[in-house]
């Protein structure tokens, strides 16, 4: 990457503190994704990958706390800024849909309601309310709603789960973000679905010219549409690089297990070679590999501190036999 | 198929009348009958996985669990190693739940919380049979241990284990009982990948080891293909193609069969040739199109497809497909 990054993430640290100690969510997090750059962040339940940009849009609540790292985005410590200033760039600079629209959307007010709010909260140009719903009506037909004139006036419930996450699109996108987070975009959807969200994401990331982070737990859904991909495991990053090159020689054995342990389509009588053992409980993590008691090919130098190192230029993983 | 299959579905249906409430609220839609299973015959031979995919809503966990009569069916008849289950009286019925039995996709919400994995696993053997407490804890014991958990795991609650591990005690639960025939709804769907292929495995061990047949239901194309011997394609409560899981991957007749295929990400990236999409939504069960169910959506409906029902053609030796694409009179 040549191009200064839209966000950089260094060294993020977000706890959550319990009854029995502080539990470690994130632990040293490094992203950078370059304007325009869609970059995928895969991982399973429990690895951080929500809690990692819930850390960057301030949205991380007691007893949650970010207590270390930086967060630059366009060069700015999204960490130092006063609540109103971060309130000013959330939804205008940077957004995000979540998983499930159903919930994210108020069930009470209209669709209308709900963009019209974001317009006007974030758009000095938008003070007249008839204004802003012609500009809500526009993002309806932009995300692929049919009649929107007639449906801004419904409520969340009356759309199918496919429209409702368009709905949520229109929102998130109503500013022009520069970044746009998209966390879970299709799990709750039916694959032929999932197909017409993703292209919708590809479609408006190309018009607005917009960054994203495409957070999922299904591998398929970010190689098939991102340029790199981070895998996370257990809070940490373990693997970073060009979509291609990792899924076609994966340099960690996390990463590689996930990929022999996914069922492929075009080859459905490979075996399939599940991970043993289980993702480890945060709170008895400690300061060596958090995979080695998973990993095939562990040793007795994986106990000690392994850093995201370079595997080869423009890839990078946390392990002392990446290298190889 | 020479052998007399081990399950035989004929023209089943199950329908749900809505009640008054419900059908106030769905008005203009159309009507007040849910064809959830409308018209679904299959053989399945034993020993064999038959997968069933489709989208929600499709009616796949509805012939699910109305094969095994946790719903009464509307019509239809299911024929079990050559009993009509419909036939049956209620210890008749009983007597056949043995050998028939379902393992179910959310491993949080079926195992009741109150009760101890002994309890869960157990159950089924306090109530086929009249079988002293040492050996009913020493089968369930052994079918803990089968699905790769410990005795010491007996007295704990489902609250204690992972989603994994639930998903384990729910298929010893339905495997206590030496069944032959399981139905599988969604069984992995919960679960995070590399717990899914263990499951998967797990499953897999299982029938080689004990001789089971599979129905196996998910949305998932991937773990379908992978684990089925024949996969049946459903739409709005019919099978569109039904055929050799190798077969019908490789060459999809139905063009849904072709849309889902195409939707499926692929970890190779082939930029460039998007394959098209099916539009809009699935239509409301309700008031399911006239003619093919699916000509709202089919980038290839042609006049005959609005008006004509189109009705199940061989294509090959077990491949079968209910399109007008591949009728006679089409070509």
């Amino acid at each position: 990457m040549t191009a200064p990054p839209l966000l950089e993430i260094r060294g993020l640290r977000t706890v959550f503190g319990t009854r029995s100690g502080d539990v470690v969510a994130v632990d040293g997090v490094d992203l950078a994704i370059a304007p325009g750059e869609c970059l995928g962040v895969v991982g399973e339940s429990g690895s951080g990958k929500s809690v990692t940009f819930h850390s960057v849009l301030g949205l991380v609540r007691p007893p949650g706390r970010v207590e270390a790292g930086e967060i630059l985005f366009d060069g700015r410590d999204l960490r130092r800024l006063r609540p109103d200033e971060l309130r000013a760039l959330r939804g205008r600079e940077i957004a995000m849909t979540m998983q499930d629209a159903l919930t994210a959307l108020n069930p009470a007010f209209t669709v209308a309601t709900q963009l019209v709010e974001t317009l006007v909260a974030h758009d000095v140009g938008m003070r007249t309310g008839r204004a802003a719903r012609d500009k809500a009506i526009e993002m309806l037909r932009l995300v692929g709603i049919p009649e929107p004139e007639r449906r801004i006036d419904d409520y969340p419930h009356q759309f199918s789960g496919g429209m409702r996450q368009r709905v949520m699109i229109a929102i998130a996108l109503a500013c022009r973000p520069r970044l746009l987070i998209a966390d879970e975009p299709t799990t709750a959807l039916d694959v032929t679905i999932q197909a017409q969200v993703l292209d919708l994401l590809a479609e408006m990331r190309a018009t607005l010219g917009m960054g994203m982070a495409l957070i999922s737990h299904d591998l398929g859904v970010v190689a098939e549409r991102c340029e790199r991909i981070a895998v996370m495991y257990a809070g940490q990053v373990v693997e970073t690089g060009p979509t291609a090159e990792v899924v076609a020689a994966p340099r960690h054995p996390y990463t590689r297990g996930l990929l022999r342990s996914i069922p492929s389509l075009e080859d459905p009588d490979r075996p399939i070679e599940p991970i043993a053992g289980q993702v480890p409980d945060p709170s008895t993590l400690d300061a060596g590999c958090r995979f080695r008691p998973r990993c095939p090919i562990a040793e007795a130098g994986c106990a000690t501190p392994i850093g995201l190192g370079e595997a080869s230029p423009g890839r990078r993983a946390r392990c002392i036999k990446a290298a190889a | 198929m020479s052998a007399a299959p081990l399950l035989a579905v004929r023209d089943l249906r199950k329908h749900f009348d809505l009640r008054r409430g419900l059908r106030r609220l769905v008005q203009g839609r159309g009507g007040n009958t849910v064809h959830a299973v409308d018209g679904v015959s299959f053989e399945v031979a034993r020993g064999e996985t038959l997968g069933v995919i489709g989208e929600s809503g499709c009616g796949k966990s509805t012939l699910g669990r109305t094969i095994l009569r946790l719903h009464e069916p509307s019509a239809g008849t299911v024929v079990f190693d050559g009993i009509d289950l419909g036939g049956l009286d209620a210890a008749g019925l009983k007597a056949m739940r043995r050998r028939m039995q379902i393992i179910f996709q959310d491993p949080y919400a079926s195992l009741n919380p109150r009760r101890t994995v002994e309890q869960i696993v157990g159950r089924g053997l306090a109530l086929h049979g009249d079988l002293p407490a040492a050996e009913i804890r020493s089968r369930t014991e052994a079918m803990l241990a089968r699905v790769g958990l410990a005795a010491s795991h007996l007295r704990r609650y489902p609250h204690q284990f992972s989603g994994g591990q639930r998903q384990r005690i729910g298929i010893a639960r339905a495997l206590v009982l030496a069944p032959e025939f399981v139905v599988c709804d969604e069984p992995v769907s919960a679960l995070d990948v590399s717990i899914q292929a263990q499951i998967l495995a797990l499953l897999g061990e299982l029938k080689r080891a004990l001789g089971l047949t599979y129905l196996f239901i998910s949305h998932d194309l991937s773990v379908v293909a992978h684990v089925s011997d024949r996969v049946a394609v459903m739409y709005l409560g019919e099978i569109v193609e039904i055929g050799p899981a190798r077969e019908l991957l490789t060459r999809p007749a139905h063009p849904y069969t072709q849309a889902l295929l195409a939707a499926v990400p692929k970890l190779s990236q082939r930029r460039g040739e998007r394959p098209a999409r099916l539009a809009g939504d699935l239509p409301s069960p309700l008031s399911p199109p006239a003619g093919c169910r699916f000509h709202t959506r089919c980038p290839r409906a042609m006049p005959r497809c609005r008006s004509e029902a189109p009705r199940m053609t061989k294509l090959a030796t077990a491949h079968h497909v209910a399109c007008h694409l591949h009728t006679s009179e089409a070509t």
